[in-house]
């Protein structure tokens, strides 16, 4: 007690040198741990992409591929499932919901989904996190669209406005679909998954908007104004993949094998937390990248925090001359030392760990907006060795100095040097 | 597969079968098993398929005794079900096994390979204690060198591989 009391006294009169030891720790531990943090974020928003769906439905590639195209929106679809088919799944008595996914227009380089109002419903990211809307409602008329929080802020749109989509990828041979605008019904709240980069719509929007098209063509003249069109049969042909619920998980493999040996056409159907996991393993050279810096950042945090505590100590040669000259042993002398240090790292965690917290929070939003990444408040499980190893190296850095005043004799402290 | 259950499904796809021949073939690796697991609170839903090289060795209908004992050894040791263990402290009791052998009785199977296929029901007192279950598939069938095993919980789907001496498959249920 008596030796935390003249630590804590002596620390008093270096409140300058400690203040700053202390925010030096502070940083490599925010630095460590912050490292830590986006990359298991990263991975576990990853792996919730989609999450509440049982199976995804798609024609018949690999998982990797069905989710690229369906999930991601990245390449192109190989086939269509017609349907008859995607009927014939929602007809199953196991299934409890489906969704339709119909993609392959865009608008302004943004992917555009045709869905129906069950997406809105069904489809959960993350732990569980059911779609938010920022601003107005899903899609009610045959010409309402839906826009994700990404869509909203590059091309500034707000609920009301209107849009023209683009036939296909769009690009320069400007094939729209200018005679059937849409109206912006709602804005999605930002998920930091796909769905912030994608216009929503109905499928029979779709329909009604290639009624005119025939083997990828605009029909010459034949025009079908956007009311014409309400009238219509719109029912779709075929859609691009399904999402799928199940009243029991029990039945997910006897439905995935009787959607995958469906005889009358080649269908694929995926756990989705399977293919996500397959496709991270691809794309896990990302993570080993943030691994290797977590590293870099290890090495150079600890040593500038090693560097802090031993500069900081070795002022105190003096101070542990004038103790020892008093009386003091040479162990007390040692063990004020490790305390010292080991109070200064333990000051700098705590103060390092706050310090993420409260950048966390405060940047949590800007994040997902910007970047698309969920931080969540919560520890990683890999962050307790990392402050382990932290605290172990604080006390260690503490036995340097304290070995050398240790070992020096009384005279190497007290003389007078110039 | 529960057949009853996905029926209405298949017998739809009838009319068209009836017309054209159908040609469907489904994976079949040697070393490999793979293993289904399926929570959902009490239940507990297991299905194997084990390829017919690793659980006996050959893949045709047994033509000695010592081969039939084999067949007989297998299938026995699956219906068992002491390779599978379930996390102790979810109090999981073995409610049905169901073990069928494809390709060993006198009809050769498309593809001409043979599998032991076992459907297996768990009832948990716990099932928020079932964060693991021991696969020991390998262990009692040496010949097996790969277990994939692909889960469904709560908390989502997952797929985990065992290799060598590894048995242990996380569940977050």
């Amino acid at each position: 007690m008596k030796l935390f009391y003249l630590t804590l006294k002596s620390m008093r009169q270096r409140k300058g040198g400690v203040a700053l030891t202390v925010f030096t720790v502070a940083l490599s531990v925010f630095l460590l741990l912050g490292v830590e943090r986006v990359r298991t974020d990263a991975r576990l928003g990853f792996a919730s992409t989609v999450s509440g769906t049982d199976l995804l439905v798609g024609a018949r590639s690999g998982p990797v591929n069905l989710l690229l195209y369906s999930i991601f929106h990245i390449g192109e679809a190989t086939n269509n499932i017609t349907w008859k088919s995607y009927q014939d799944i929602r007809a199953m008595p196991e299934v409890a919901w489906t969704v339709p996914l119909s993609l392959g227009d865009s608008h302004r380089g943004f992917r555009v989904m045709g869905t129906s109002v069950d997406f809105f419903v069904h489809y959960h990211y993350g732990r569980g996190n059911a779609l938010a809307f920022f601003a107005g409602k899903p899609f009610t008329d045959l010409y309402d669209a839906v826009i994700g929080a990404e869509v909203a802020r590059q091309l500034h749109y707000k609920v009301g406005d209107r849009i023209v989509l683009s036939h296909g990828l769009g690009g320069a041979n400007l094939a729209t679909h200018a005679d059937k605008p849409f109206r912006i019904s709602g804005i999605m709240a930002p998920t930091g998954t796909p769905v912030d980069a994608t216009i929503a719509v109905s499928l029979e929007a779709i329909e009604a908007i290639h009624v005119d098209w025939h083997a990828g063509v605009r029909l010459p003249g034949m025009e079908t104004s956007a009311e014409q069109a309400r009238h219509m049969d719109l029912t779709p042909k075929a859609i691009t993949a399904a999402l799928v619920g199940l009243h029991s998980r029990l039945s997910a493999f006897a439905v995935q094998s009787a959607i995958n040996d469906y005889p009358e056409e080649p269908l694929l159907s995926v756990l989705p937390g399977v293919a996500l996991g397959e496709l991270w393993h691809l794309v896990g050279t990302a993570e080993s990248a943030l691994r290797v810096v977590s590293l870099m950042v290890l090495l150079v945090g600890i040593s500038g925090m090693l560097t802090a505590l031993l500069g900081m100590l070795g002022e105190r040669r003096r101070e542990m001359a004038v103790l020892r000259a008093v009386g003091a042993s040479t162990r007390t002398v040692f063990a004020l030392l490790v305390t010292e240090s080991t109070l200064l790292t333990v000051a700098g965690m705590l103060a390092g760990v706050a310090l993420l917290d409260a950048v966390t929070v405060l940047a949590h939003d800007y994040l997902l907006a910007t970047v698309g990444l969920v931080i969540d408040q919560t520890p990683a499980p890999g962050e307790w060795p990392l402050l382990a190893v932290v605290l172990a190296l604080g006390s260690l850095a503490g036995c340097i100095p304290g070995w050398v005043a240790y070992r020096r004799s009384l005279a190497d402290g007290l003389q007078v040097r110039l | 597969m529960k057949l009853p259950m996905v029926f209405p499904f298949l017998l739809a796809a009838l009319p068209f079968v009836a017309g054209a021949e159908e040609r469907h073939l489904g994976p079949h690796v040697h070393g490999q098993a793979s293993v289904n697991v399926s929570v959902q609170d009490p239940a507990v839903d297991v299905e194997i398929s084990l390829p017919g090289h690793d659980a006996v060795g050959f893949e045709h209908p047994p033509r000695s005794s010592q081969e039939r004992a084999a067949v007989e050894r297998a299938t026995a040791t699956l219906q068992g079900a002491s390779w599978l263990v379930p996390a102790p402290g979810a109090s999981c009791t073995l409610a049905s096994a169901k073990v069928t052998p494809h390709g060993f009785g006198g009809a050769a199977e498309p593809g001409g390979h043979a599998d032991f296929d076992a459907e297996y029901r768990y009832t948990c007192k716990k099932v928020n204690a079932l964060t693991h279950l021991d696969v020991r598939l390998a262990v009692v069938f040496p010949a097996v060198q790969k277990v994939v095993v692909s889960t469904i919980t709560a908390s989502g789907s997952n797929q985990q591989t065992l290799q060598g001496p590894a048995t242990g498959v996380d569940l977050e249920p």
